[in-house]
Order: structure tokens, then sequence, then C-alpha cells
């Protein structure tokens, strides 16, 4: 006979506070917990007071029911006449208000209130053996805390599964739904020893039952972990329940050790409780009796047997228990078969049946798979909802995921491309600078080249000048001894003479020059003045000579550098010369026309010519060639007795 | 970016503008330092011609004045 750890008197969710508390402090909890801390309301008190009180608890529910004003209330109200029934083994009572109170409670949303009922109704069925009832209880119970995420509930409901399989003898199962509960309660970073103690008891009755004395044993002695010294007295259960799973390896004596200390725990804790007679009162004694009426028979002590025996069958009764009344009811046929006493061995045989017969038939079985089935389907669909919602959350984490990485890279890109704008910016503007700077210097530069020759030509002017003062003090003075002295030397007259004309040349010569450096370009207009200048002097010689100068319109304004126009007017100076000096021309025609994109220049005489081949070059027609050369012109000469011509092409 | 291009570009255009007026003027300066330099050596050619025509005079100058002199 094992006790299954005091049945587990939930009457709020912090049962462990009944185990672990002195009791007056446990109900004062309960009473806080229960009728709500802020507001003390009448209602709440008499309530409180008509659970805890011992023998005033009818007086004070009547009082209650007379201030029940609310739903709330009244779902109070039932709520604790459940829960005092259920302590109390009034169970069809505490079936009666359980039911009326979760109606109510339903309505409301007081949690556990609702789980404590549904725990309650879920003990009472398994009192009376209708296990089917009590696991349906226990699943709806973790439909509610599984809706509500309550962890702790679940664990405890998984516990109380593991307890009614084990009733039902179904131990596999009752150790799958134990080991889940001791799972959780393990795992806690604030261990509860009496979590973990209940759930130990689970796991190993299941395995007592089962014919695994061993793995019981390695269980129940876990237990010994979590409670020491004083502390032994929550766990007189536990002691019994050694003291069994002996029993059951034939070791006689020690389970009697063990399960006598498990008598002198429960009466100290009567006798701490002030004397509550409640249903583990009755419960844990009916388990005691029985195994230690077992030993006496065992050990043919059969009037010790019988003594107790009166006294298990009178506690079993009194505890409601079917589970309790059908072990007794079978130890006593075992008992009474080994006395040869056969009529009372056939009698409990047939009250074991019977009760056995009452928990196990068909159709319970049946409806017991069929819960437990719908549970699991339903339990099931809810993972598959779960983990196709877990998807849709995953997909929508990599969709956002995505666009996160879609818009960083963007931004990244952007921000490349303005760092690539700014670098690019300052490339440039110290490409400018740079530009600048090369431009600024190559105008110093230039400025200072351009001052050089300011200064040089400057030098070059003052010189001319000079030269130009001094040739006409030459000419004056030559001229002055000419006139003064009268030379009848006609030689020395000579000399003078040419050294005058010379000097005249050159002056002429060098105003030609200074005129071609003061314009900065040349036309074809102010070559025709110049040279009409020259012919006119020319002239001043020779009267008879006819000179045509003939400029075309288009070129009148065409432009010159004073290095071109320079040349151009010595050449054509030159050629003139020569028709005046050499060819003794009378007609001289000088025609400046555009061809095509070309200047033809034509001086043509109408002197007595040369022989172009045999007439050694002088001076001055190399001189002319070499002018046209320099300005990339060509220069042809052609000559014959009616005349000489000469054409230069730019 | 375009605009502050077209502010270096409107910078420059003066620079730019006076380095083409300095070049022009370089041009012609160097011109007329070749017409210069032309001139040099003419007046040399011119130097050197006077300076032969005047030492002729002068030697005929000796010439007509040693006779005298001896007489």
């Amino acid at each position: 006979m094992r006790d299954d750890i005091k049945n587990f008197n939930i009457f709020t969710i912090f049962i462990v506070y009944y185990l672990r508390m002195k009791k007056q402090q446990f109900f004062l909890l309960i009473g806080l917990l229960v009728f709500g801390v802020s507001k003390a309301q009448d209602i709440k008190n008499t309530l409180g007071k008509a659970f805890t009180s011992q023998d005033s608890s009818d007086y004070y529910f009547k009082i209650a029911k007379r201030l029940i004003k609310t739903q709330a209330d009244e779902a109070q109200y039932f709520f604790c006449k459940n829960a005092r029934c259920t302590d109390y083994n009034q169970l069809d009572s505490a079936i009666i208000y359980g039911n009326r109170a979760l109606k109510l409670l339903h309505a409301g949303n007081d949690i556990p209130s609702l789980l404590t009922v549904h725990n309650n109704l879920s003990k009472v069925y398994r009192k009376q053996g209708q296990y089917d009832k009590a696991v349906d209880y226990c699943l709806k119970g973790i439909r509610i805390a599984e809706k509500e995420k309550r962890e702790n509930w679940i664990a405890f409901f998984n516990a109380m599964l593991s307890l009614t399989y084990h009733d039902f003898e179904s131990y596999p199962k009752g150790i799958y739904y134990g080991k889940k509960a001791l799972k959780y309660w393990v795992s806690q970073k604030e261990k509860s020893p009496d979590m973990i103690s209940n759930a130990l008891n689970a796991v190993a009755i299941n395995f007592d039952d089962w014919d695994k004395p061993d793995s019981a044993l390695f269980y129940h002695k876990q237990v010994f972990k979590y409670y020491k010294g004083k502390d032994t007295l929550y766990i007189g259960g536990t002691y019994n329940n050694i003291g069994n799973t002996l029993l059951k390896q034939r070791k006689y004596k020690e389970a009697k050790r063990w399960i006598t200390a498990a008598l002198r725990i429960n009466d100290k804790n009567f006798e701490l409780s002030q004397g509550s007679k409640d249903n583990d009162y009755y419960y844990e004694r009916a388990t005691n009796y029985t195994n230690l009426a077992t030993i006496a028979y065992k050990l043919d002590d059969f009037n010790e047997a019988e003594k107790l025996f009166e006294k298990a069958y009178w506690f079993s009764k009194k505890s409601n228990n079917a589970e309790k009344l059908r072990d007794f009811y079978m130890q006593r046929a075992l008992f009474n078969k080994e006395r040869n006493n056969l009529s009372k061995a056939v009698e409990d045989q047939e009250h074991y049946i019977k009760l056995r017969d009452s928990v196990f038939d068909v159709q319970r079985a049946q409806t017991f798979s069929e819960l437990e089935a719908k549970y699991q389907n339903e339990k099931k669909e809810k993972q598959l909802l779960q983990s196709k919602a877990e998807i849709r959350e995953r997909e929508i984490e990599i969709k956002n995921k995505n666009m996160q990485f879609l818009i960083l890279g963007l931004i990244s890109i952007a921000l490349i491309c303005i760092i690539y704008l700014v670098y690019r910016q300052q490339k440039l503007k110290i490409k400018q600078q740079e530009q600048e700077f090369e431009l600024k210097s190559a105008i110093v530069k230039i400025e200072t080249q351009n001052k050089l020759q300011e200064q040089r030509l400057a030098i070059s002017r003052d010189l001319h000048d000079n030269i130009g003062s001094q040739l006409t003090f030459i000419i004056s003075s030559v001229d002055n001894i000419k006139y003064a002295f009268d030379l009848k030397n006609e030689k020395l007259d000579a000399k003078l003479s040419n050294i005058s004309s010379f000097a005249k040349d050159t002056i002429i010569e060098l105003r030609d020059t200074i005129w071609a450096m003061n314009k900065s370009q040349i036309s074809f207009e102010d070559l025709q003045t110049r040279i009409h200048n020259f012919v006119d002097k020319a002239k001043e010689v020779k009267q008879e000579i006819q000179f045509n100068f003939f400029v075309d319109s288009d070129l009148k304004e065409r432009k010159f550098s004073s290095i071109e126009g320079m040349n151009i007017y010595r050449t054509i100076q030159e050629a003139i010369h020569n028709s005046i000096k050499y060819a003794e021309a009378k007609n001289i025609d000088i025609k400046v026309k555009k061809t095509g994109e070309q200047i033809a220049i034509e001086i043509k005489d109408n002197g007595k010519g040369f022989e172009v081949a045999g007439v050694e070059k002088g001076n001055g027609l190399l001189n002319m060639q070499k002018r046209i050369a320099e300005i990339n012109g060509q220069f042809n000469l052609q000559s014959s007795e009616s005349g000489t011509q000469i054409n230069i092409i730019l | 970016m375009f605009s502050e291009r077209n502010a270096f570009a409107s910078k420059l255009e003066p620079l730019e503008q006076l380095m083409i007026q300095l070049n022009e003027d370089c041009k012609n300066q160097s011109l007329q330092i070749q017409l210069s330099e032309d001139l040099k050596v003419k007046m040399k050619e011119v130097n050197a011609a006077l300076s032969r025509n005047i030492f002729d005079l002068n030697y005929q100058l000796f010439e007509d004045s040693y006779p005298k002199n001896e007489r």
C-alpha cells in the first residue's frame, strides 16, 4: 500500500506553503490569495473563516451565503465549498460545488481558482475510482494552464495524471507523466522540495507496482536529497512507500521499521495540526495499517494482523478512497486465505473484484483512452498550428532581414556614391587649384619674359636712335665738307658722295625697320603707302618711271606680322630698286591678287632684262629668295629682253 | 558640382585672356627683337662698309695731301 503523498491538497497554486508553513500562516496566505489582497470585504473574510474553521465551518458558510452580492462572490463561495468538501472527503458535495464553481469561474477571469477547482475535481474523481473523469479534469486543467502559460500548473497536473494512471494500473504512462513533472520541477532555479518529492513519489510508486522495486527505491530515496532533519516530517508518505517496496521484496522487518516510522510521523503531524482529521488523516493511516497488517501476517503474527486489519478497514472506509479499499480487500483476502478462513477470504475477494470492476470496466477504459487521444490530438493540432505560426514568423523575419539587408545595401551604395562624389570633388578642386597655379605661374613667367624683351627692345630703340643721329651727323658732315671746301678732286668728291648716299640709304633702311618694329601688324595698305614713298624718292632721280601698284580690295585689310610685312616690303623694294637701277625700266607694275587661298604678288618691269642662267645671283637676288623662303613663300623670277617678272606666292 | 565648375571656368577666363594677351605681346616683342637682330646684322655690315669708305676717303686725302707737303 502506498501513500501518494497527501493527495495534494491544492486549494491554491501555492500548495507548497501548506507543506512548509505552519497552518495558521497557511490559512492567512490562502485568505489573501483567494479573496484578494487589496480590499478585504466581509464575504471574503467570512469565507476565510469558513474554510479554516474546524467546527464552525457550516455556520460561516451560511453567513457567507447571505453576503453574496455579485457573481464573483458566488463563484468564490462555491469555490470554497468545493475546496472544503474535497479536503474533508465529502466527495459528492465536492463534485456538485465544484461544477457550480466552474460555471461561474469560467465567466470570470480568476485563473488560479479555476485551475484549483479542476484539480480538486480530478482528485475527487480519482478517490472515487472514476479515473476517466479524473483524467478528463486533469487534461482540461492542462489546456487552461497551457493557454495561460502557467508552467507550474502544467507540471502539477502532470504529476496528478501520473498518480491517476498509477491507480488505473497504467504504469508506463504514469511514469511518463511523473517524469515530465519531475523534469520541470528539477529544472527550476528555485527548487521546491515538495513539488520534487511529489513527482519523485509519483514515478516511484508506478515503478513499484510495475514490479520494478529497484527503480522504485532509487526514486524514493532521492527524496532525502531535499529533506533533512525536521523536514522529514513532511515526507511520511515516502517512509511508507519505501516500506511498501521492501515488503514486496519480502524484507518484512526492514519494511516494518520504515512503515512504523511513517505512522509515527503521521501521528506527530496530527498532533501538530491540533487534531485536524482531514482527508489525509484517514488516507495515510489506511495505507500504514494495511501495510503493517500485511507484514504481521507475513511474519505469521495472525492476531496482530487481525487487529491491524480492523484498524486498516476503519481508516480505509473513512478515507472514501476506492483504491485504498481495493488494496485493503485484496490484502485481507490473502490474509484470510492464509488462515484458511475461506468464507471470509471469498467475501473479501468479492469486495475486491466488485471495486476493481467498478474502477476498471471496459467502457471506462475506452473513455479513458478516448480522452487522452482527444487531448493528444488537440495538443498535436496546437503544436501544428504553433509550428505553422512559427514558420510564418520565421518567413516574416527572413523577409524583414532581407529588407534590412536591401536597405543596408542601398544605404551602403548611397554612402559609397557620396564618398566617391566627395572624393571626386576634392580631386577636381585640387586639379583646379593646380591648373590655376600653373596658369598663374605661366603668366608670371611670360610677364617676366615680356619685361626682359621690353628692356631689350628699349635698349635696341636707344641704339637705333643713336645710330640714326650718328648717320645724320655723318651725312651733314660730309655735305658740309663738300659745300665748304668746294672740292676739285673728283675722286674725293665721289667718295664723299658715296659715303653720304650710303649713310642716307642706311637711315632709310633704319627708319623702315623702326617703322616695322613699331607696328605689331602690317597690312597691304601700309605696304602700299610705304612703297609709294620709296617710289616717290626714286622718281626724284628718274622722273620718267611709271609706277603702278594694284592691290585686290579683298586683300587690303589682310594683316601680316611685322617680320612677314618687312620681308615682303624689302623684297618688293629690292625688285623695284633692281628695275630702276639695272634694268632701266620705265614702267613698273606691282599687282597683289588673291588666287584661291593663296596671295600672288607680281612685280613686272619693261626693262632690258637679263639672262637668269648667265648672271650670277648677287646679294640682292639671293636676299629676295631668302626673305620669301623665311615666310614660307615661293619665289619665281623670269627675265627676258622685254623685261623682268618676279612672282611671289604666299 | 556643375556650378562649381562654371565658377572655376569663369574665374580662369580672365586669366586665360590675360595669358593670351601676354602671349600675343610676347610674340610681337619676339618679332620686334628679331627685326632688331636683323637690323643689328645689317648695321654691322653698314658699319663695315662705312668704315671702308671712310678709310678709302682718308687714304685718298693722304694721297692727295702728301705731294703738297713734299713741295
